[in-house]
């Protein structure tokens, strides 16, 4: 009683020479499942906070810690640095190597001056009392935004790794999606910063 | 653009799809400057106050993330699967965030 | 079998002694064939022990006042039961189905990333084994499987350091199983054989695939609650604090945004085992693919929608139990679809009751049950009723062990033959499977009614009087009888590794890719790969064709080593990468445990260090040439 099915089928049999999925096209899918992935993790942290914010004891409130000019700026360098990626990866698809590795400096460079605007943030905020255990406000906030920052350190180091990687081998196309995957976790990062920038210390200074 | 990188002698498989080029990372970063500089403006200027400010800033994040996605992530020329993929983790984000406050802070 | 041309490389020098050879061979292996015998293996290991778990905790139950087991270790042991079934036995009995068979019936040579896969097995048995070293170093982890605030956080609710194992092993536990569902997402979606469109994929491939997607989204806010548990036991935080503005509810909410795709994460792989062996018995298609396809997907969209249902008791009001009472009733619907499918496929089918199949109709008798137990549960003022007691316990029995562990069952008779090239004893799978039937459903039976008289669950004892007495004692004979069920199981196993008929390449007359090779495959799986005629391709070439799956016309490879002989596979290289990285990550938890700052450090750096080492060496891999009139 199937016969007729399996027949009709048949049909649509493909033509033409199979093309095997390339480590390339592998990863580059595998890097985007992680990044959306990484949505719900980050969406965690945000409820977190969104839930908790509020609750901050005898601990310092946001609107009275938060500098906006100061992360303002730190946005600002990840932005550049979002860009100087995107300038180096297009060296790299010129096969331009010498101007790939400038571009990739300055963005590691970028990166480590904003983990640092943070480490100089957390600690500033930490000498006025907003310790882990002083308010659940400190704690989500902590969190939530070290978190990021972990992502942002992973991001340098790895970006770091591909530097190293281009002075030690010839560069093949078949390595380019490494520098491809590492520059879209990097953009990623950065379209996280939107959103805490904005529900954290943009709403967080208004209140 | 993809055929650019020597190779030893395979077929080239380099980084995938359009990128748009040098010139439009440079207009990508202009645009997503002047909507930070909005949203800083909006709230450490003061020009914008109470009901109005949320639907704004959220406007301009919104923006902001979609440049990216769209022209840095290259969506707009990539697999449609990458888009799904991401959108729904986005949604599944939003509807924890919302859910969560919604329930949890009275 | 072929001759390897060319030797596999070497991760280290075997030293001459062949066994430790053998060994380290299956240490360092890439190759999803052994990393599922690896996952089956362990996780049946692990799986006695949460049946020791609860047959302890039975024996407890058994009379009244009894004082074989105290509270204390009462709470270690349902709980522990419930960590290792859930997260030790049943998940990784069919992730471990999922990585043998899942390349197989799409017609893959290996995964999409052979190496994450090793590590995500690591990573898995590194956290049953801390998890269950708590038994030894201490105190088991002791606040039931779903973990909840406040007495997971320790202090004078919970003092010891047994919740410790639970974050720190679960932690482990979590990366790994992501980064498996990242990599059976992409070998699914990458990886299939020409012309197998993702609407001819078997239905394995299809549960296999959003099982994958449900898992890449489930975890990440598992992660960071047990960050947050972990922050609040090991720096003072109070993000589950009442007291010091914290929310409790803040964990389950978590959790359950969690724990439900989890249930499903269980189920749908089953849902799947059953449809491959459902129409195989009854010789008929599939009947309704399309809507089965559509159900599983909609039970995945729903899965995400339902978590409160887990909290119709804490007060979150009318609006928000109603909202969550009707979209759990609401996963019925495709659930109910998929149960008439199966009904439907066997009707007017040419049916052979193997024990494959015995277990599959099984399965659809009990995971009914447990279904519209579970649609009653949905009833938010009448779960106020059922809340915390044997109702529930046997509802999640219904659909874990009637559910899950049946169609594990059902897998193992059906595809084992196709691992080791021998069939299980048929006669012995009888008896094992109705002394399981028996004894399941007169254990786990009793308990809807006890719930109902209102025994409440996780507690050690009960006194005389109630009328709970000829119940518990009942179940308790049930388990008995199940656990004799299941060790027939296991000497069936062991009996039919030597004595079990040679199995060929089909023994089933089956219908999908896997039964066109030799049982057990070759390490590269297909000598050439195969061309898709159609959904069930295999039964397709058996009407249409030969019987021979053709092959495909193959575009020209190009790998990264340039040339390579004529008919050459590629293979990815084995790699100790998995097990530094793992090793690396255990140090660093077990020093977290004992607030070890230093060694914490190390252990993270030992870890980063095989990772960056993995991206940085990446994988040549070698070449093998299958002989000449291989299939």
């Amino acid at each position: 009683m199937s016969h007729g099915a399996d027949t009709a089928e048949l049909a649509s049999a493909p033509s033409g020479p199979f093309h095997e999925a390339t480590a390339a096209e592998n990863n580059k899918l595998g890097i985007w499942v992680w990044l959306a992935s990484d949505c719900a993790l980050f969406a965690a942290l945000i409820a977190t906070y969104l839930t908790l914010h509020n609750s901050v004891q005898h601990a310092p409130t946001a609107a009275q810690l938060f500098d906006l000019r100061l992360t303002a700026t730190a946005t600002f360098v990840l932005l550049l640095s979002s860009m100087s990626m995107g300038i180096g990866v297009e060296a790299l698809q010129r096969n331009d190597v010498p101007g790939m590795r400038r571009w990739l400096w300055l963005t590691v460079a970028l990166g480590a001056v904003f983990v640092g605007m943070q480490a100089f943030e957390f600690t500033t905020y930490w000498h006025h009392g907003l310790t882990l255990s002083a308010s659940d406000f400190g704690a989500s906030f902590y969190t939530l935004v070290g978190f990021h920052g972990l992502h942002v350190s992973f991001g340098v180091a790895w970006i770091l790794s591909l530097l190293i990687f281009s002075y030690r081998r010839p560069i093949t196309a078949a390595d380019a999606w490494r520098f491809e995957a590492a520059s879209l976790y990097w953009y990623f990062v950065d379209v996280v910063w939107v959103v805490i920038f904005t529900v954290v210390y943009l709403m967080g200074k208004v209140g | 653009m993809s055929g650019a990188l020597k190779t030893a002698g395979h077929a080239p498989a380099p980084v995938s799809g359009h990128s748009g080029g040098q010139h439009l990372h440079l207009v990508v970063a202009g645009l997503l400057a002047v909507l930070t500089i909005g949203a800083f403006g909006a709230v450490w200027g003061g020009l914008l106050s109470g009901a109005a400010l949320f639907p704004v800033l959220a406007f301009l994040a919104v923006a902001q993330i979609t440049l990216q996605l769209l022209f840095y992530m290259r969506l707009r020329w990539d697999r449609r699967l990458f888009t799904m993929l991401f959108l729904g983790g986005v949604v599944l984000a939003v509807l924890i965030d919302l859910a969560t406050k919604s329930m949890l802070v009275r | 079998m072929a001759a390897i041309s060319e030797r596999m490389p070497r991760v280290r020098s075997e030293a001459g002694n062949p066994a430790l050879a053998n060994i380290w061979s299956w240490m360092t292996t890439v190759d999803h064939k052994r990393i599922g015998i690896l996952y089956l293996f362990s996780a049946m290991l692990f799986f006695l022990l949460g049946g020791t778990e609860a047959f302890l905790m039975r024996l407890q139950l058994m009379r009244p006042d009894n004082t074989l087991i105290s509270q204390t270790l009462f709470n270690q042991l349902f709980t522990m039961h419930g960590v290792t079934m859930i997260f030790l036995a049943v998940m990784p009995l069919s992730i471990g189905f999922i990585n043998y068979m899942v390349p197989l019936m799409i017609g893959a040579r290996d995964v999409a990333f052979p190496r994450l896969n090793a590590l995500s097995f690591w990573l898995f048995l590194a956290r049953g084994l801390m998890l269950n070293s708590s038994w030894l170093l201490g105190q088991a982890p002791n606040a039931g499987w779903y973990n909840y605030a406040p007495i997971n956080t320790g202090g004078v609710f919970n003092p010891g350091i047994g919740i410790d194992f639970y974050v720190l092993g679960l932690q482990i536990a979590g990366i790994g199983t992501l980064l498996g569902g990242v990599n059976f997402l992409v070998t699914i979606l990458n990886m299939r054989a020409p012309g197998m469109s993702l609407m001819r994929a078997p239905m394995f491939v299809w549960t296999a695939l959003i099982t994958s997607i449900l898992i890449v989204f489930a975890f990440p806010p598992f992660t960071i609650n047990l960050v947050l548990l972990m922050m609040d036991r090991l720096y003072h935080t109070g993000f589950f604090s009442a007291t010091r503005g914290g929310n409790v509810l803040l964990w389950q909410q978590l959790f359950w945004i969690f724990g439900h795709p989890e249930v499903y994460i269980l189920i749908l792989p089953a849902f799947g085992i059953i449809s491959e062996v459902i129409p195989t018995f009854s010789r008929k298609v599939l009947f309704g693919y399309s809507s089965m396809v559509f159900a599983t997907v909609v039970i995945a969209f729903l899965a995400f929608m339902v978590w409160s249902h887990h909290m119709f008791t804490v007060g979150f009001g009318a609006v928000v139990n109603s909202v969550f009472a009707a979209t759990s009733m609401a996963i019925a619907v495709p659930t109910g679809v998929k149960i008439f499918n199966w009904i439907a496929t066997m009707w007017g089918g040419r049916l052979r009751f193997t024990t494959a199949m015995l277990y599959a109709v099984g399965f659809l008798f009990t995971f009914v049950i447990g279904g519209i137990s579970g649609v009653m549960l949905a009833v938010p003022p009448a779960d106020y009723q059922y809340n915390d007691s044997y109702f529930l316990v046997a509802h999640i029995h219904y659909v874990l062990v009637g559910g899950a562990l049946f169609a594990l069952f059902a897998a193992a008779y059906y595809w084992v033959p196709k691992i080791t090239g021998r069939l299980l004893s048929e006669k012995i799978g009888k008896w094992n499977f109705w002394l399981v039937m028996i004894g399941f459903n007169a254990a786990f039976f009793p308990m809807h009614f006890l719930g109902l008289y209102g025994m409440p669950r996780r507690v050690a004892t009960y006194p005389p009087g109630l009328g709970l007495a000829s119940l518990n004692l009942l179940s308790t004979v049930g388990v008995f009888v199940l656990t004799i069920g299941v060790l027939l199981f296991l000497y069936n196993l062991q009996y039919s590794r030597r004595h079990g008929a040679p199995a060929g390449s089909d023994p089933w007359d089956a219908r999908t890719l896997e039964w066109s090779i030799p049982s057990p495959p070759p390490d590269y799986n297909f000598t050439k790969v195969p061309l898709v005629r159609g959904r069930d391709p295999l039964w397709v070439e058996k009407r249409i064709g030969d019987g021979t799956v053709p092959a495909a016309e193959m575009e020209e490879a190009h790998h990264g080593d340039g040339h390579h002989p004529q008919g050459a596979i590629h293979m990815p290289s084995p790699s100790a990468l998995p097990l530094v990285i793992t090793g690396g990550l255990l140090l660093a938890a077990y020093s977290a445990l004992y607030k070890s700052d230093l060694t914490a450090i190390l252990g993270i750096l030992v870890a980063f260090y095989g990772v960056f080492r993995w991206m940085y060496d990446g994988d040549p891999g070698f070449h093998v040439v299958p002989k000449e009139g291989a299939r």
